[in-house]
């Protein structure tokens, strides 16, 4: 029994256990984060959404605390009262249970949280995390450096990729202190073709996600993709984990052996959008209600397209980075994903909002009629919060959704 | 105030907006325009220049236009966003009265704003660009650059809408008026910082309220009468104020917000001065000319970029550092931190500003969270009546 399995949240999933693959990156996400670091290696901490290519290129180790921490104590170990430590440190109690928990989590160890700094990126996607990590600065006693991504406009191009570009400049002079080790073109080329490498896996996953055999359960899937946004246990660690899932998910498929579904007959093709939830369960009752996941955006901003190779490495990532759907306003955002949504073939969409979150609640009933409107599909809106807390409503709801739309 | 309250500038908040929407009303029809914004991250003189109307958008407290504004914004998000939206839904004559908005891109919520009114209220509406981490040390040539490049874009945009040339004369003409209106308003927000004075911060702020949204010049001229009426005030013969000296932080206080101000008045404290983005925060910096040699846009982007930073910004350090300054300029015995709920920028710095003020300036802070439903006002009534009679025992 692993640390993960041996948790009570594990316990209340169901997952594939035929997916033997999938073990290595249920160990990944339960790990301490200490035990990547190799001696010398600085774990840096990062925002969920932005690249990790820079902290790469300075020889970094990439942590995103705010996905890891939270899986950690409230996904797997439940320990809800740690966002209670989160407002303590000063955050407000309405922030979502994403923050809250990371900012918990790291608070009651104080200064022995084994980071040895954060490189937040200031952009117009989240204020409570560049907020939560303005508290922590003081309380984890780290240095935290906060850096500019401007707005998607396509109006500002020529100087908002300036200053990306003189932005991701003064952060990479920022990680070389920290990590001792300098960022260079080749560390950069470097670090963008294995971030590349990554962006393909998850291409491969939806790919996988997305056939007419179920091949991997939402679950599994979900879980997959959230591992992807600091690269942990380090970029070609991380792909060998991957590669193993998508080799394992293909045989089945060239099997014609789907994985263990609950249920039988008509599914209904459903698309996840939003916010990341806490509530893991959620992917089980969709699949319990006769609904299959095959896809979802939580992500995707980090693998919508590949870095381009060719070009000089700082001016790809900076064009990169001010293009990521998460940066640009609602409905250039959602057109932005409409191919990759459309390419999943869902049958309906669910969109999540986290309580709390302001960020794409605020812009949910935008998505919602765009989608309706580009797609035609039918829509739901459920708001999740912390693991266990209000789920009956959630599961009654998806319920319906998928009856009235499966039949 | 004493013998003031004829002035149009301290007439009810209903009275203004019926004055203030017919005049907008009447300049409409004869074929000007009106531009609506939200944060005082834009600067009205570009729309000034570009021969339009500025209307500040800062009304609050209304629960139905709330209301109405979650047919967008969530219930969870502030009650200022959702009004934003709402009083355009309610009718109110002041939102449904203008031509185009323009949204500095600040919080999450004020972004969304930006977008609902676009796609859904069918208004033109400019976003503006705006760096969160303006370290002038750090970053201060990128990040003026592109803001100045951002105003730059601004003002096509305004050009097109009002089909009038911004010229390098009407612009400084504009900051010209507005720098004087900045001045008067500068020093009736000074009287306050003596015991003895001749009006009371709380009409400084609905006189700073008023300019949201009159006309320009005519605002210059109420607040230059005012002001020489208030210079000829005995100011030693005024019995010295007794009352505790708070000073309001935190979220903006719209206009019509006057729930958590009245409760203080009532419970005894004597307000006298503010960090608030509606009050004085936003007139104690003028627009650098530097003689008639200056580029206007440059000086512009330099006033507003680097005024004191909302806390979407994470210049923490400056925040704290004014608060501290203000505190110790008008001996504040207390400080009261406004946070609407769901404000989550203010929020998450109540720590910091309790904690340096506990250590700078040894004086107490009390956290005010607050929705624009009476709902909370028994709670809030509660807190400040405590808070006040700890003032008083000090």
């Amino acid at each position: 029994m692993s640390v993960v399995t041996d948790s009570p949240g594990y316990k209340r999933l169901v997952f594939d256990k035929e997916l033997k693959s999938f073990d290595g990156m249920l160990d990944l996400m339960g790990a301490d984060k200490n035990t990547f670091c190799q001696k010398g290696t600085k774990l840096i901490v990062k925002s969920p959404l932005s690249p990790a290519e820079p902290v790469y290129a300075a020889a970094g180790l990439a942590y995103d605390a705010y996905t890891r921490e939270t899986v950690v104590q409230a996904v797997l170990g439940e320990n809800f009262n740690l966002a209670n430590a989160g407002v303590d440190a000063g955050l407000s109690p309405e922030f979502n249970p994403w923050n809250l928990m990371m900012a918990g989590s790291l608070a009651s160890r104080g200064t022995e949280s084994g980071l040895a700094g954060a490189a937040i990126a200031c952009a117009c996607w989240d204020d409570q995390h560049k907020k939560s990590w303005q508290v922590l600065s003081d309380y984890l006693n780290i240095p935290v450096y906060f850096w500019e991504i401007p707005r998607y406009d396509s109006d500002s191009e020529k100087w908002a990729l300036r200053l990306v570009r003189a932005e991701l400049e003064q952060l990479f002079k920022w990680l070389e202190y920290q990590t001792g080790r300098k960022v260079t073109r080749e560390s950069l080329a470097m670090a963008i073709r294995q971030g590349n490498m990554i962006r393909r896996d998850l291409q491969a996953l939806d790919e996988l996600v997305g056939d007419d055999s179920r091949l991997i359960g939402g679950l599994e899937y979900y879980i997959a993709q959230l591992a992807s946004s600091d690269w942990l246990p380090g970029p070609v660690e991380l792909h060998g984990i991957y590669s193993r899932l998508i080799n394992e998910i293909s045989l089945r498929g060239q099997k014609a052996q789907p994985a263990p579904v609950a249920g039988s007959g008509k599914v209904l093709r459903i698309y996840l959008m939003g916010d990341e939830t806490q509530q893991f369960q959620l992917l089980n009752t969709i699949e319990n209600c006769g609904g299959r996941v095959v896809g979802a955006d939580f992500r995707l901003a980090l693998y919508y397209e590949l870095i381009d190779e060719s070009g000089p490495p700082l001016d790809s990532l900076a064009r990169w980075i001010w293009k990521m759907p998460c940066n640009m306003p609602t409905g250039e955002r959602i057109r932005a994903a409409l191919p990759f949504i459309r390419r999943q073939r869902p049958d309906a969409v669910i969109i999540n909002s986290t309580t709390g979150s302001r960020n794409l609640p605020g812009s949910e009933r935008m998505v919602r009629d765009i989608i309706k409107r580009e797609l035609g599909i039918p829509v739901l809106s459920v708001e999740t919060s912390l693991p266990r807390q209000d789920t009956e409503k959630t599961e009654y709801l998806v319920r319906a959704f998928i009856e009235m739309n499966c039949y | 105030m004493n013998d003031n309250n004829t002035s149009i500038l301290l007439a009810p908040l209903a009275q203004r907006i019926e004055r203030d929407s017919a005049r907008i009303t009447g300049a409409r029809k004869a074929g000007r325009k009106a531009v609506g914004y939200f944060c005082p991250h834009v600067p009205e003189e570009l729309i000034m220049a570009a021969d339009m109307i500025p209307v500040r958008l800062a009304q609050g407290g209304d629960i139905e236009a709330v209301a109405a504004g979650e047919d967008y914004l969530k219930a969870d998000s502030c009650p200022y966003a959702r009004s934003c939206l709402g009083f355009r839904k309610t009718g109110n004559p002041i939102y449904t009265g203008i031509d185009a908005v323009c949204v500095a891109y600040t919080c999450d919520c004020m972004r969304k704003n930006q977008e609902y009114w676009a796609e859904y209220l069918g208004v033109p509406s400019f976003p503006l660009g705006i760096t969160q981490t303006h370290d002038r040390l750090r970053s201060k040539t990128q990040s003026l650059e592109y803001f100045k490049n951002e105003l730059d874009l601004l003002a096509g945009r305004l050009e097109g809408l009002s089909g009038q040339r911004i010229t390098g004369g009407k612009l400084k003409q504009a900051i010209e008026l507005t720098n004087r209106i900045r001045d008067i308003l500068w020093r009736l927000f000074e009287y306050p910082s003596s015991r003895q004075t001749p009006i009371e911060w709380r009409d400084v702020f609905r006189i700073a309220q008023a300019g949201f949204t009159m006309d320009r010049q005519e605002y210059l001229d109420e607040l230059t009468l005012l002001n020489d009426r208030l210079e000829k005030i005995d100011r030693e013969s005024l019995t010295p104020d007794s009352r505790p000296r708070l000073m309001i932080c935190g979220s903006i206080i719209a206009q019509g917000d006057d729930k958590v101000l009245d409760i203080v008045e009532h419970a005894g404290g004597n307000i006298v001065a503010d960090s608030v983005c509606t009050g004085s925060m936003f007139s104690r910096k003028r627009v650098t000319l530097f003689g008639l040699v200056g580029n206007p846009m440059d000086a512009l982007a330099e006033r507003y970029l680097y005024n004191i930073p909302c806390p979407f910004m994470t210049d923490l350090p400056k925040r704290l550092s004014r608060i501290v300054k203000i505190a110790r300029d008008y001996h504040i015995d207390g400080i009261i931190y406004y946070s609407l709920k769901y404000c989550d920028t203010w929020r998450a710095e109540f720590k910091a500003v309790r904690d340096t003020a506990q250590k700078q300036l040894s004086i107490p802070t009390l956290l005010i969270e607050a929705e624009y439903s009476p709902a909370d006002i028994g709670t809030i009534k509660t807190k400040v009546e405590a808070f006040i009679e700890m003032m008083e025992d000090r």
